[in-house]
């Protein structure tokens, strides 16, 4: 257990760190600037002071649980399972707290005032002089989906066999801890919940270089094309190669369930797919880290319009809101990946349903 | 070809789309028969309402520079070499055309920048042109 918690908080306090070098160099902390005053130090400051905090707050929630559960080995596992979410509460707040220097510098300076601003978009449907969006090849999650109906099939042929009654839960040592009458729901929800992860996975993936293109020029059009680029190629990187840790991780999981292998076996499986789950994030970003540097570095503020000071869409930076803009998903104003457009209706409709899950997880893991 | 609007600016974005793609016609970069974006794509594009896209192409099918069928969607109706527009039309562009160098000349632009205005935006339709399709 202490293994999984420390690889948890520490990609997680890395990804936090790592938010503004992934984000797009004209939005730091999530606050509109122009290009020009992106290495103001009114800019770099509130960046620089968010990454020590976030960095400081991980180093100390990880010697606290690692101390404390060092200390207390029969102490109830959720206080430590809540350690991740404290590094990432953290660090927003943190965020929103250093992100108003910047809003305040920007105010105060005029930054937008005489500017030239503008989005841009494919009038044509077919233009002719580009080849036609390709999706990333999906084969990494074929191995996924491959195990987990493979896993279900084994399951549906050895289903007497299996233990009655059933483990619903089992702790951070893989010992259950709630037990249930045996029924194909509680058997197979783990392998069938996979299944659809990894299908929604697949279809994100090949839906993503086919979404219209907003094109946010950031005062350089063609390095805010290329940084457009390394984000794309590096979140389907992420997507498809989350799913053979998470496909197999959860077959293995149900088939050692299935065998009464209970106990160590079960923590080394779970330590082993959230360990491989973090891997399949974290190279992608951090082999992202570098091109994106370079095309900071190499980027020309001014040499084109800048893109529209929007943050009256970005509540506190990080939660887009607007009620008049169609898209569902739209990219993330901090780090890499999409976010909800949360005015429209099914976005609500959609979060609702995560936060409950979310809470229910909880509930259950109490 | 992109287009480029500002969603800030006191010009209504609607008019930002059908100016731009007027613009365009113009230019030569866009022809008779080329394929439009739909109006949801576009307005997913931009971040905008779908009706402000709608206006513009209804905007641009009644001055007869953009068509819509069931099979082909919204394509371009008309072409810089090929005379499309009606006398109604016309006349209806003389007027504005009239009001907008009114507009000029009750701020105090002479006769000749007017005259030279005209002529720099009629060159750069040709100048800005791409390559003529064979």
């Amino acid at each position: 257990m202490l293994f999984a918690l420390v690889t948890q908080v520490v990609v997680i306090g890395l990804a936090c760190v790592l938010v503004p070098v992934l984000s797009r160099r004209t939005t730091p902390l999530g606050v509109s600037v122009p290009s020009d005053h992106v290495r103001d130090p009114q800019v770099r400051g509130p960046v620089f002071a968010y990454q020590v905090v976030t960095a400081v707050l991980t180093a100390l929630v990880l010697l606290a649980s690692a101390a404390a559960l060092l200390r207390h080995t029969t102490a109830p596992e959720w206080p430590f399972a809540l350690a991740p979410l404290f590094v990432v509460v953290g660090s927003g707040a943190a965020y929103v707290w250093q992100r108003r220097r910047i809003v305040a510098a920007k105010e105060a300076g005029g930054w937008y005032a005489g500017r030239s601003v503008g989005i841009s978009a494919r009038i044509t449907r077919d233009d002719g002089e580009a080849a036609p969006a390709a999706s990333p090849p999906l084969w990494p999650l074929g191995i996924g989906l491959v195990w987990l109906i493979s896993t279900i099939a084994y399951g549906a042929a050895i289903y007497a066999s299996i233990p009655d009654p059933y483990p619903a839960h089992t702790d951070f040592a893989g010992n259950p801890t709630r037990w249930v009458d045996k029924n194909p729901f509680e058997v197979f929800a783990g392998c069938a919940i996979g299944v659809g992860i990894l299908i929604l996975l697949g279809a994100l993936a090949w839906w993503l270089p086919r979404r219209p293109r907003r094109g946010l020029p950031d005062g350089d059009a063609a390095s805010a094309a290329a940084r457009d680029a390394v984000h794309l190629r590096m979140t389907e990187t992420i997507l498809v190669w989350i799913g053979p840790p998470l496909g197999v991780g959860i077959g293995v999981l149900d088939l050692l369930a299935w065998h009464g292998r209970w106990g160590t076996p079960t923590a080394i499986a779970t330590a082993g797919m959230l360990a491989a789950v973090m891997v399949a994030v974290a190279v992608p970003v951090l082999r992202a880290t570098r091109p994106l540097r370079e095309i900071d570095a190499g980027a020309r503020p001014g040499a084109d319009i800048e893109s529209p000071d929007d943050d009256r869409h970005w509540w506190l930076g990080l939660f887009y809101v607007n009620r008049e803009d169609p898209a569902l998903l739209v990219p993330k104003r901090a780090g890499v990946g999409l976010t909800l457009n949360v005015g429209r209706p099914a976005a609500q409709v959609l979060l609702a349903a995560m936060l409950g899950g979310l809470v229910w997880a909880l509930v259950a893991a109490l | 070809m992109d287009i480029v609007i500002d969603p800030l600016s006191p010009v209504p974005i609607y008019q930002q789309v059908r100016d731009r793609i007027v613009e365009a016609i113009a230019a030569g970069y866009l022809v008779r028969g080329d394929a439009l974006q739909s109006v949801r794509t576009l307005a997913r594009a931009f971040g905008i309402n779908p009706a402000t896209v709608a206006k513009a192409y209804e905007t641009l099918r009644g001055e007869g520079l953009v068509g819509t069928n069931a099979k082909s969607g919204t394509f371009v109706a008309a072409d810089r070499d090929r005379p499309v527009a009606t006398p109604e039309l016309m006349d209806d562009w003389r007027a504005r055309l009239f009001t907008l160098l009114a507009e000029g000349r009750a701020k105090g632009l002479p006769p000749q920048e007017l005259t030279a205005a005209c002529a720099r935006a009629i060159d750069a339709f040709d100048t800005d042109a791409p390559p003529r399709k064979e």
